[in-house]
């Protein structure tokens, strides 16, 4: 006799209290993005190092190079796509179906997004991009 | 959901307290949750205390002879006294394990016996298991195949093999590790636990089952496996020196070699 398990069969009828996602790629997603901001905190720490003695002329001409640009663009898409992963992760564990879990996950991405866009238009003010 | 504050009917008072023999030298005081779903009354906490020059080393034999000689409504599981079953799962001294394997000797002071946290109380140091049992069964716990076993002989392992059994095929489902595990108590109902998700792996694991990849299919959700922070109180708390952050770790890997 041939067995099968199909997704989520038994699984669900243990639970139906959360529309199910995919749990690897957010697991994946987290330590990527989080790799990532490690690395680019180095480099904005050589930043404000660099920074640090100029004025605010000085210190806006350094920044306003495409490479610069690009990199703190980088910083803050990463360093906000993690934390609105880890936000997720947060009100999942801690706030119940009935109580807006998923109104408040939709939220914190609204937010992040509306913050990691508002700090790209920041950067290409400063750049001069647009 | 948490409650951060315990309904008035679950305010744990002080119970009955039942002297040890008057000619008893080496006494330890036994204190032990109470509470029945026959009667209004608040659960209590009951101090049995104890000659230990007429009692067994463990602290099964001391609850034993509570229920043998003073009170016989004391209610807990336990059957095999030797490790096996995972029957008298409990929390003695603090720390879920089991009643069996646990020393009188270890504890220093009162020995302080509840049953596992966070989970429904039948009665006494009885928990109810329905969702734990109910979990266990949705990973469907047994080989799975799709080819026929060779000339109608058993499915064999190499050495190697079976080594990777090794750490997992030990497990007694006693749930202690699950009743010790946050993220578990905060999502019971959803996230499989720590003791669920180490036989998961052990059947995972198995070089006989040919039906892996829908067992990993069936775990990747945001839920069943993903609640595991790796704060391994799992690891910590297991009367059997088992690692299940260890397991769930191996099932991630597993998820990202699919």
């Amino acid at each position: 006799m041939v067995f099968g398990l199909s997704k989520g069969s038994n699984l669900s009828r243990v639970s139906k209290n959360y529309p199910r996602e995919a749990g690897y790629g957010h697991w994946r997603w987290q330590r990527f993005s989080a790799v990532i901001t490690l690395l680019l905190m180095g480099y904005f720490t050589y930043l404000m190092i660099s920074i640090g003695s100029l004025d605010y002329a000085g210190a806006r001409t350094f920044v306003a190079t495409l490479h610069q640009g690009i990199a703190l663009s980088f910083l803050v898409a990463a360093g906000l796509f993690h934390a609105a992963l880890g936000v997720q992760m947060i009100i999942e564990d801690y706030v119940p179906l009935a109580s807006g879990r998923v109104t408040l996950v939709f939220l914190a991405r609204g937010i992040f997004c509306t913050a990691a866009l508002a700090s790209v238009a920041s950067i290409s003010l400063v750049a001069e991009w647009i | 959901m948490a409650e951060f504050k315990l309904p008035k009917n679950s305010q744990i008072i002080s119970g009955e307290t039942y002297e040890a023999p008057i000619n008893a030298a080496n006494v330890k005081t036994f204190k032990v949750y109470r509470w029945s779903p026959d009667d209004d009354a608040q659960p209590r906490i009951d101090s049995f205390g104890i000659d230990l020059d007429d009692c067994g080393p463990m602290v099964l034999d001391a609850l034993i002879k509570i229920k043998n000689e003073t009170d016989s409504s004391l209610t807990f599981r336990r059957s095999c006294r030797e490790g096996i079953c995972g029957s008298c799962s409990m929390n003695i001294d603090g720390t879920n394990t089991l009643a069996c394997l646990k020393s009188i000797s270890d504890v220093e002071g009162d020995v302080k016996i509840y049953p596992l946290p966070h989970m429904p109380v039948v009665k006494d140091l009885v928990p109810d298991l329905s969702n734990a049992y109910r979990q266990l069964t949705s990973i469907e716990p047994w080989l799975k195949t799709d080819s026929k076993a060779p000339d109608g002989e058993e499915r064999r392992q190499t050495p190697v093999e079976r080594e990777k059994l090794d750490g997992l095929w030990e497990c007694v489902l006693c749930f202690s590790c699950s009743a010790g595990c946050p993220s578990y108590w905060w999502n019971s109902d959803d996230y499989l636990g720590p003791a669920v998700l180490l036989q998961a792996y052990r059947w995972i694991s198995d070089s006989r089952d040919e039906q892996k990849r829908e067992r990993l299919d069936a775990l990747d959700d945001s839920f069943s496996l993903y609640r595991c922070h790796t704060i391994m109180n799992c690891a910590k708390t297991c009367p059997k020196g088992l690692n299940p952050g260890k397991a769930i770790a191996g099932i991630k890997s597993e998820m990202g070699q699919r």
